[in-house]
């Protein structure tokens, strides 16, 4: 989950996570998690148990690790799933032209890396411009340095979908259109890559509640089959990815 | 017997202990010997007899109870009971620690009963579901609407808790940790104080609706694992005491069901769980 601070990353994986809680994905089961603990701190503040009088998300601070386990099971297929939800400013580093060698590690095993475009700002003239820009620059970057894999697929992700569809016509339409070019730009520069629509949570009547995310958990799932590689313990076959390592000895 | 506070595991062992020393429900198992704290066992079992809430177990015990379980006149095993304090197992989920002689008894256990109260599930309920039930709809709208706008000053709030997250999540997180100890343990999961799922015909079906992920963990994990509705006491205390006092055999207060058939057995999920005919 890549994007600036603010942009949705957290909640996108919380409210994720919270379709399982609340037995709302029928495509897949759950079938484990070794970061439960993870998952219920980034949800903690959208809780009753929190206090809070409005759901809310914590930002991500720069020192978590940021990784977040599931494994599922589609219909018969298992899947591990590994999230990488990192404070936005490690990317905005990136963008800056700064190393930064935790995001840089885990994009450099990324299968899939979403962008996150922040919905809200979507809405504000002043804002919606930079906005896209700053997506536009990270995934010059990434693709640029090389960063993520060849075999990486991307998706960009309108975050906050529901703001924007109050927002109106204008905002919709700019933000429709500016993603296509940005997934456009970013196919051109070797990361394929599609729009995707996301609300973790419902402001607007028409756009309900975990808006896309069982499509987003569906994508992130396939593995095409030109990755072609097993998942078994041969220690002649050495998995060419580090992250199937953690498949073998998991 | 594993379950977190108030998670029923205390009143079954009560009724349990009443019907294995009683016989007097057929095809009950029998109780051959005992070994252990049987001051504690009698404490709670005084308690469940004058239909009054149970003593919990005490924070500072690891109460261990042992019977041999007799199938007719012959010794067919022996069951052992550690009945841990539901408070230290919570605490394991914030420290990641627990007693020594409990991960022993982990490790070494050929099968563990997983207790679950239907009528204290902790939900997580989220805020914005809060607000909608409480508020209304379109109140609710206009709330989120001005907090995602402009960042609205929001109240202090709780610290994240590790020890009171949702039932579901706890109870997965305690069963990842059993498997990985001793992955061919088999698991039962008894839903205690089933009189109050007057909505869900079978324990399954209660499970698969309010408590998803353990349902879809075990579907996965452990497909045949056996599942009973339980209601040691028959009743919710102190309110229906009384009328539970006036049954005139104390076992037949209780109630058990596997979704298919229910009688007052409550020594039924052991024998299911461990393979053990009927006596």
């Amino acid at each position: 989950l890549a994007g600036p601070h603010g942009s949705g990353k957290t909640t996108l994986a919380a409210s994720l996570y919270e379709g399982f809680l609340s037995g709302e994905f029928p495509v897949a089961a759950f079938v484990g998690s070794r970061t439960l603990v993870g998952w219920e701190e980034r949800c903690h503040l959208a809780r009753v148990a929190s206090g809070g009088e409005v759901p809310d998300t914590g930002r991500t601070s720069r020192e978590d690790l940021g990784l977040l386990h599931l494994d599922l099971n589609f219909q018969t297929r298992f899947t591990r799933l590994l999230f990488a939800d990192l404070s936005g400013e490690h990317f905005e580093d990136l963008m800056e032209g700064v190393e930064n060698p935790h995001a840089q590690a885990l994009l450099d095993r990324a299968d899939h890396v979403a962008l996150c475009i922040d919905g809200a700002r979507l809405r504000n003239i002043a804002d919606r411009h930079r906005t896209i820009h700053e997506i536009r620059v990270l995934q010059r970057v990434m693709a640029e340095q090389k960063l993520v894999p060849a075999f990486t697929r991307g998706v960009h992700i309108i975050t906050k979908w529901d703001l924007v569809k109050s927002a109106g016509v204008d905002a919709e339409q700019f933000a429709r259109i500016n993603a296509a070019e940005l997934a456009t730009i970013s196919t051109d520069l070797g990361i394929p890559s599609k729009v995707a629509l996301a609300s973790a949570r419902s402001t607007h009547e028409e756009v309900p509640t975990r808006l896309g995310i069982a499509e987003l958990l569906l994508g992130w799932a396939a593995a095409p089959a030109s990755w072609g590689i097993p998942h078994k313990v041969d220690p002649i076959e050495r998995p060419t990815r580090p992250f199937d390592w953690y498949g073998l000895h998991g | 017997m594993l379950g977190f506070p108030e998670s029923g595991k205390t009143t079954f062992l009560a009724a349990l202990w009443h019907v294995l020393s009683t016989g007097d429900v057929p095809g009950s198992l029998r109780l051959g010997s005992i070994a252990g704290d049987k001051a504690h066992l009698k404490a709670i079992h005084e308690a469940w007899l004058a239909c009054e809430t149970a003593v919990h177990t005490s924070r500072e015990a690891t109460e261990v109870v042992e019977f041999d379980l007799l199938a007719g006149s012959e010794k067919s095993g022996r069951l052992v009971i550690p009945d841990l304090a539901g408070d230290l197992l919570a605490d394991y989920m914030a420290a990641r620690i627990w007693p020594a002689d409990f991960d022993t008894s982990v490790r070494s256990a050929s099968a563990v009963l997983v207790f679950v109260n239907a009528g204290n599930v902790n939900e997580g309920v989220r805020t914005e579901d809060a607000i909608e039930w409480t508020a209304g709809v379109a109140e609710a709208k206009d709330r989120t609407n001005a907090e995602a706008g402009e960042h609205l000053a929001q109240g202090p709030t709780l610290d994240f808790d590790p020890t009171s997250l949702p039932t579901q999540v706890m109870v997965v997180d305690l069963l990842q940790q059993l498997r990985a100890r001793a992955g061919n343990t088999r698991i039962g999961v008894v839903i205690s104080a089933w009189d109050v799922a007057h909505d869900h015909p079978t324990p399954a079906g209660w499970l698969a609706k309010r408590l998803p992920i353990l349902s879809q963990y075990l579907g996965y994990h452990a497909p045949a694992t056996p599942m009973f509705g339980v209601s040691a006491q028959g009743g919710k205390f102190p309110d229906e005491s009384k009328a539970m006092a006036a049954i005139a055999r104390p076992s037949d207060r209780i109630q058990v069901t596997d979704g298919t058939s229910g009688d007052h057995d409550i020594s039924r999920p052991l024998r299911v769980l461990l393979g053990l005919p009927s006596q």
